[in-house]
């Protein structure tokens, strides 16, 4: 019965389809302009609508192999909930936790449908969905290419540029200290803009203690405007592909209590994504000159607790990829938070001979260069991508905590 | 025949745009003119920190050196703690890095094929006290475009054992004839060493100690260099085949990578001018250039 239904369904979407590239062509964009939290796609995903009417059941993408489903009101009362299965595989069950205050995409479910079913007690209770991604390759193949960096600019931030532009990333996250020596307006305009300028569509930066040389980091929110999050605030998320991105902002307070660590809690349980990343300057753990800051530890355990998956900081001017530990760095392989230090984007080094309360798997304090993330719906690839002409390279993988088979 | 028309028009009105601009920069630097890096002629940076080759006045730089036809020139730029190296040969611009650090050496190789520079850092945390400092040496090979960043990259073999300490530092390469083998100083734990390098293996072999900034002759036979006593380098020359070391008969402190002016002279920069001693330690230095330094010759 539902095999035949969806035949009929591919049959006549493929003249829908015909019209619906008219259309698109005609009135872009495919889908409506609400606040959301940000979904950068993998090269290739398609969108498509959802009908205002739709209310529970399947949403279908014929011929899609996955889909994410977007959100634009998620309002449950008590312990109602919307569970979503895709029709090959993938379940998830919404809760009121899932709302983070504006449009989300969900995590990405297996198959050419999900099926939308509302689990109501409340009348008051309610969901909208406007719109869908959808991928006509497997998802294990759906992968997206982050590139992560701190401490820019600097001398050699023109030589860290190029290995960001090979990589075709869909997304740049900068892990602070991007203009040197204070963040000012005129600095990042005279040093970061001619060399990182040219990413402005990608980068999702976040402000490091040199930022804070100019009160209230003021040129590094003037420079970046909306892209920074709110100001003064600087912490912000958005994914990419199934991962969530957290960025926070280590030099305002981080305290268990503050208000960042609190709203931190809140988007991490928010998010449906397998995968958690996260990026913010100070690092937790460093075997250079600033040595483990506990005064991360918040951020740190408030991700460890959510079961995040990595963490990329800057501060320390080398490169230091520790193995995934617990928030007082005992190493855990099984639910750990790998750190990666990548404060090599283009200032003079700093080398590492202190102790660490985190195992350093791997290190380099000559090289500078760029982590590839490598990112898909079940794990990671991380590489240490050197500058022209250097020849350090690092590499390792992991598999999301939360990612089911 | 309208559209060639308007072909050689569009043309014309671009190259005279460019004029205008080229002459508009000569304007508000000093016209940096064509030199012939064939001549002969010796090179080097005048007082005013340009190039200049017999009455010509080329471009802005630190340190410079010229071979078949190829100049090198390593100079700051407006960035902080950052240097430019900058290639050109008869046909123009072939090459253009930055470095972090500031400019100390530069050579081209005999053939013109392969360039080399060293560069101070700063900023590095292990730039401790007094007389301690950190730098980078890099080749970039002009006909493959292979670059070899820096020769920390390579392996390290010092009385056949790998060497491995942080504090390695690499200074001062002078290319062989063939275009794959080389010679830098290392210096790691107070020690420094001539070492021969191999760009073919990426391995550099210590060859002798106390032996810093060698230049090799044309004839490729002798390395000229300078020795430390003490506080003080002198100029010296050691013989490849047979080991042999003489002074030179300059008695003063010389702080340069030396220069064969030609296989029996070597020059160098002291104080604020240019000097050459004979490379058999007999003679005396005679002065070549006041207000120079970077010796080089435009070997054709």
């Amino acid at each position: 019965m539902r095999s035949s239904l969806r035949r009929r369904w591919r049959r006549s979407l493929i003249c829908t389809a015909a019209v619906a590239v008219v259309v698109v062509a005609a009135q872009p964009p495919a889908v409506s302009q609400v606040p959301e939290v940000q979904q950068i796609a993998e090269p290739g995903v398609t969108t498509g609508k959802v009908a205002r009417s739709f209310s529970g059941g399947d949403v279908c993408a014929p011929g899609a192999k996955w889909m994410r489903i977007r959100f634009t009101e998620l309002s449950l009362r008590g312990n109602d909930s919307v569970t979503l299965a895709g029709s090959r595989s993938g379940v998830y069950t919404l809760t009121a936790v899932h709302w983070p205050g504006k449009a989300f995409h969900t995590r990405a479910f297996e198959g050419d449908c999900v099926r939308v079913t509302a689990n109501f007690a409340d009348s008051g209770s309610s969901y909208a969905i406007d719109s869908y991604q959808a991928g006509a390759n497997e998802l294990a193949q759906a992968t997206s290419i982050v590139a992560a960096v701190g401490d820019l600019c600097g001398s050699s931030c023109d030589q860290t540029a190029a290995v960001v532009k090979n990589m075709n990333a869909q997304a740049l996250v900068l892990a602070g200290d991007n203009a040197y020596d204070s963040g000012s307006l005129n600095e990042y305009r005279q040093r970061y803009d001619p060399n990182y300028g040219q990413f402005r569509s990608i980068v999702h930066p976040t402000p490091g203690n040199h930022e804070y040389r100019t009160p209230s980091a003021a040129g590094y929110f003037d420079y970046f405007g909306s892209l920074a999050g709110e100001r003064g605030k600087g912490y912000y998320s958005f994914d990419v592909g199934d991962w969530h991105f957290v960025a926070l902002n280590s030099n305002i307070s981080r305290t268990a209590s503050s208000a960042q660590v609190t709203w931190l809690k809140q988007d991490l349980a928010a998010s449906t994504k397998p995968c958690t990343a996260a990026y913010w300057h100070h690092p937790r753990f460093s075997r250079g000159d600033h040595g483990d800051n506990t005064s991360i530890t918040p951020f740190f355990e408030a991700l460890y607790n959510a079961k995040a998956d990595l963490v990329v900081v800057g501060h320390d001017h080398n490169y230091q990829r520790f193995a995934p530990s617990k928030p007082n760095g005992a190493r855990d392989d099984v639910n750990g938070v790998r750190q990666l230090l990548v404060g090599t984007g283009g200032r003079g080094f700093y080398s590492y001979d202190m102790n660490s309360a985190a195992v350093q798997e791997a290190g380099n304090a000559k090289t500078f260069g760029v982590a590839k993330l490598t990112l898909t719906a079940t794990g990671y690839r991380h590489d240490f991508v050197p500058v022209a002409g250097r020849t350090y390279t690092d590499t390792v993988s992991g598999k999301c905590h939360k990612a089911t088979g | 025949m309208n559209r060639t028309w308007l072909g050689v028009v569009l043309v014309s009105v671009v190259v005279l745009a460019c004029a205008a601009f080229v002459g508009l920069r000569s304007v508000g630097a000093q016209r940096e003119e064509q030199l012939d890096l064939g001549s002969g002629a010796l090179v080097y940076v005048d007082s005013t920190g340009r190039v200049r080759e017999a009455e010509r006045g080329g471009p802005s730089c630190q340190r410079v050196d010229v071979a078949a036809g190829t100049l090198v020139c390593l100079r700051v730029t407006a960035v902080p703690m950052q240097s430019e190296l900058l290639v050109l040969d008869a046909r123009g611009e072939r090459l253009r890095l930055t470095e972090w650090g500031t400019p100390s050496r530069a050579r081209v190789a005999p053939t013109g094929r392969l360039v080399a520079w060293t560069v101070f850092r700063a900023g590095d945390s292990y730039i401790g006290g007094v007389g301690t400092f950190s730098t980078t040496a890099g080749i970039y090979d002009l006909v493959h475009g292979k670059h070899y960043g820096s020769l920390e990259d390579f392996a390290l073999l010092v009385d056949g054992r790998p060497h491995t300490a942080d504090d390695v530092n690499y200074w001062g390469v002078t290319f062989s004839r063939d275009d794959r083998t080389f010679y830098a100083t290392a210096a790691s734990e107070g020690k420094t060493w001539l070492v021969r390098g191999s760009l073919d293996t990426r391995t550099l072999t210590s060859w002798r100690e106390n032996v810093e900034c060698p230049s090799l002759s044309p004839d490729g036979t002798r390395i000229a260099y300078k020795f430390r006593i003490g506080d003080r380098w002198r100029l010296h020359v050691l013989d490849l085949a047979s080991g042999g070391d003489t002074a030179l008969a300059e008695p003063e402190h010389v702080d340069d990578q030396p220069q064969w002016l030609d296989d029996d002279t070597v020059a160098y920069a002291r104080g604020q001018a240019v000097y050459k001693v004979p490379a058999s330690g007999a003679g005396a230095p005679e002065m070549v250039r006041q207000g120079a330094s970077s010796p080089a010759v435009a070997r054709g």
